[in-house]
């Protein structure tokens, strides 16, 4: 028998890979003797057993350009405009000129996929398309530009500063939403970060939905950069799956093609400090099957309409392992150590696996994908369910739920980036 | 087509309570060619020469002063308007303000060799003479250069500064002294009125090198009236503009007001090149978690058409934090700027001190310049410290005065006291 080759790049390719390893090029999975992934419950316990990392594929999947998280500015410096003159009234010397296109600029949806009618969520109202259309549209927590300020005096002009008394009204490039049906995410930047570093997006496909929440690494350059690469990344090839695809195995293309596209940004690095991220996706298939991938420390919940609410991810990070080795919780959270990530996507995550897993669910739920601005100020799982369904009974809607989570978070000290996530899944539809 | 970029390098965070935000911002002129041009911009050149022709300069410094000045109208390209101005207790225009050519050189050339030394000092009426030149041209880029040996004789102090802010704003002057007589202060008064250098050449031989080369840098320039614009807050108290780089110059007395909240700093024309600023402003302190604009920093360029245009923006932020992490971070800008800020002001008042006999200030001063200077890397200004005082330990500021300075040594260290050294940009 014949080698099976690429029908893009004639190379060899095995029977069991549904991507060419080396082009990349999607192959039709073979009939049904594709091998299964290997399933795993993910429980919040010890001990997980973590599958063996796909093959990466060749080339990096090329980033569209939809914008899936906030405008970011350099930490700790700012960084200026060069503007294209424009002209002012001698006498009012106001910023009247159009912003530049910065990276990360919502272009629109993400790339069209082959499957009918899909819903995507990306970005928010209210951020500057790049060709100089001026931020517009109110969205919670951003200040249009003209809104009034409670000074009296003035209104915000376009960074979002009362030009009467200079005080932040609110920007639209650090709180932002999406929606998609049966999902929502509200992503904020907290009170403490001058950025938002966390980027996230919601889609829904062929009755899948599909949530993915990544929280940039701060200590690390470019963080804003690498969570909104990853985001973006996932989703295209999450949006692009074949109906006949296993999810499981898109779910493994789609974080091993985020952590190669924030791998390549370090080469642009000249300390060689990797730019690095978190990754949390759910995708909520019509079957009844929740399907997780993460790596780091943001996290993914399933909270059911009736039964028992766990945690549907284990962190990457030094208090879990921690506590897996026997420390008194109480104890490893109070660590100064407690956050320090254990495994992330970036060039230096070094042998780290990322963890892809699944979940049967009976009936309705709600899941609760978010990054560790939300889930710090929880630690009980208790403490955190009752929070979200709290939430749920206070709100009309999903995204409603997702700003109330915000706000809480915001109330609790806001120190770190918010980034929340909801889907809803129904009765599984019997196949 | 020069195009400008302004960056804010800045701690923002500050802790709950206070109000005092410092920034340094940097302003990036870049599309200029790097060589003089080959022709005048769109809005045209003129280039006025003042030579002191006061009694003191006769022999080889008049004779060098006419060598230079030559030298330097031989630089002056084609297409740009020149006139040279012979001063003693009047202003003599001794050549007309007439487009550079081969023709009108040459005629410059005879009639500069012409000026004869004899006379007294009255700087006030060659900056006049020369502002009424550089009317006749409006809207070009306007670069003089006055060189003098000796004091300002012949008026009272009161008379020149009238005339100084009358023609503050119509010219760019740098300021040259040759020989050890003049006084550095009264020509740094003019410079930095008139937004130009001010420098000793102690020997009348390098006197055309140093014209030609001002004459170069004038021709690089490319962008005429670069005003830095600074809003602040309801409530803001803009504490001070300094230019921190290249040079030390602070700026704040110098402001014009735009509206209630908006003063202009005009910083003369530019070539490509790159200036830091330090901006200090005072914000009434908001809310833990909350965040205030301290200072909007512009910088503003008039068109070809008179219609101002703002080339580029800054942003300076205050957010109130209870973090002690974030707030006590010092940015290694600003505190760089600080230091060469206070380097340059400890060497005048250490010379001043030195001047007047009191011998404890100057060694505790110079001492203290000579640790600044050596921690900043700043080796220009260590050498020059070197030539007035003997350090024992730059580390701890461990100096002793020499005897026997050479003037010109002295003067050469006040003259370059405030030039500053950079700081890389990575945080």
């Amino acid at each position: 028998m014949t080698e099976p080759r690429c029908a893009q790049c004639a190379e060899p390719v095995a029977p069991t890979d549904h991507f060419c390893e080396t082009c990349g090029h999607r192959l039709t999975a073979p009939a049904a003797t594709a091998a299964a992934p290997a399933i795993e419950l993910a429980v919040p316990a010890a001990g997980n057993g973590r599958p063996a990392r796909p093959a990466a594929t060749a080339t990096a999947v090329p980033v569209s350009g939809a914008a899936v998280g906030p405008v970011a500015t350099p930490r700790g410096s700012t960084t200026g405009r060069a503007t294209e003159p424009a002209r002012v009234g001698a006498a009012t010397p106001g910023p009247a000129t159009p912003e530049p296109p910065a990276p990360g600029q919502a272009t629109g949806p993400a790339a069209e996929p082959a499957t009918p009618e899909p819903t995507t969520g990306e970005a928010s109202p209210g951020e500057a398309s790049p060709g100089g259309a001026s931020p517009g549209g109110a969205s919670p927590g951003g200040a249009s530009p003209g809104e009034a300020c409670r000074c009296g005096d003035g209104r915000a002009d376009v960074d979002g500063y009362c030009d009467s008394c200079g005080t932040l009204l609110g920007r639209a490039d650090t709180q932002f939403e999406a929606c998609a049906k049966g999902a929502a995410l509200v992503s904020d930047r907290g009170l403490v970060h001058v950025d938002n570093e966390d980027a996230g997006a919601v889609a829904e496909a062929a009755g899948r939905t599909i949530a993915v929440v990544c929280d940039g690494v701060s200590s690390a350059p470019r963080a804003a950069e690498a969570a909104r690469v990853a985001v973006a990344t996932a989703i295209e090839i999450l949006l692009g799956l074949p109906p006949t695809t296993p999810i499981q195995a898109g779910l493994s293309s789609a974080i091993e093609a985020a952590a190669d596209a924030v791998d390549v940004l370090a080469a642009a690095e000249p300390d060689g400090n990797a730019p690095a991220c978190t990754f949390v996706a759910v995708v909520a298939d019509p079957a009844g099957v929740l399907h997780i991938a993460h790596v780091g420390d943001s996290r993914a919940y399933w909270l059911p309409d009736s039964g028992e609410p766990c945690q549907l991810t284990v962190d990457d990070s030094w208090a879990t392992e921690a506590i897996d080795a026997g420390l008194d919780p109480a104890r490893a959270w109070a660590d100064s150590r407690a956050h320090a990530l254990t495994g992330w996507l970036g060039a230096d995550a070094g042998s780290v696996r990322p963890h892809v897993a699944l979940l049967p669910v009976q009936g309705p739920g709600l899941v609760v994908l978010c990054s560790d601005g939300l889930w710090n100020y929880l630690i009980e799982l208790a403490d955190f369910v009752d929070r979200v369904r709290r939430a749920a009974r206070n709100s009309t809607d999903l995204l409603g739920c997702a700003r109330l989570l915000v706000e809480f978070a915001r109330g609790q000290g806001g120190r770190d980036n918010i980034t929340v996530a909801l889907l809803r899944t129904e009765e599984a539809r019997p196949t | 087509m020069t195009s400008f970029t302004a960056e804010t390098f800045q701690n923002e965070f500050l802790p709950a309570g206070t109000g005092e935000v410092d920034a340094i911002v940097t302003v990036t002129a870049t599309g200029a060619p790097a060589q003089a041009v080959a022709g005048p911009p769109a809005t045209g050149r003129t280039e006025v020469i003042i030579v002191d022709r006061s009694g003191s300069m006769g022999g080889s410094r008049i004779a060098a002063a006419r060598k230079a000045t030559i030298a330097a109208v031989e630089s002056i390209p084609d297409g740009t308007h020149f006139a040279v101005i012979a001063g003693d207790h009047a202003a003599e225009v001794v050549v007309g303000l007439t487009e550079a050519g081969p023709a009108s050189r040459a005629q410059a050339k005879q009639r500069i060799q012409r000026i004869q030394a004899e006379g007294g000092t009255v700087m006030s009426s060659w900056l006049t003479t020369a502002a009424t030149l550089f009317d006749r041209r409006p809207g070009a880029i306007n670069h003089a250069i006055l060189l003098t040996d000796g004091r300002n004789e012949g008026e009272e102090r009161s008379v020149l500064d009238s005339a100084l802010a009358a023609v503050t704003g119509r010219f760019q002057c740098d300021c040259r002294g040759v020989g050890t007589n003049w006084v550095v202060d009264e020509l740094r008064h003019i410079s930095t009125a008139l937004l130009g250098t001010v420098d000793i050449v102690a020997q009348p031989a390098d006197l055309a090198a140093d014209f030609t080369s001002m004459i170069n840098a004038a021709m690089r320039r490319t962008t005429a009236d670069v005003r830095l614009r600074v809003w602040t807050p309801a409530g803001a108290t803009l504490s001070f503009v300094k230019q921190v780089a290249p040079q030390v110059d602070d700026l704040t007395g110098r402001r014009t007001e735009v509206n209630a909240r908006t003063v202009d700093f005009a910083t003369g024309a530019w070539s490509a090149e790159s200036r830091d600023y330090h901006v200090s402003v005072t914000v009434p302190p908001g809310e833990v978690g909350g965040e205030r604009l301290a200072a909007r920093v512009s910088v503003v360029t008039t068109g070809g058409d008179g219609d101002e245009q703002v080339a580029a923006q800054a942003l300076i932020r205050a957010v109130w934090t209870d973090d002690d992490a974030l707030s006590t971070q010092l940015n290694r800008q600003v505190a760089h700027y600080t230091g060469q800020a206070e380097l340059a002001q400890v060497i005048a008042e250490g010379l001043a001190a030195r001047s007047a006999g009191d011998d404890r200030t100057a060694t505790v001063k110079l001492g203290r310049a000579a640790q600044l200077a050596a921690a900043s890397g700043n080796a220009a200004t260590s050498e020059l410290l070197e030539k007035v005082v003997e350090v024992e330990d730059a580390a701890t500021g461990t100096v002793r005065l020499r005897r026997g300075v050479q003037a010109a040594d002295e003067m050469a260290l006040d003259t370059r006291s405030t030039r500053t050294v950079r700081v890389g940009k990575r945080d």
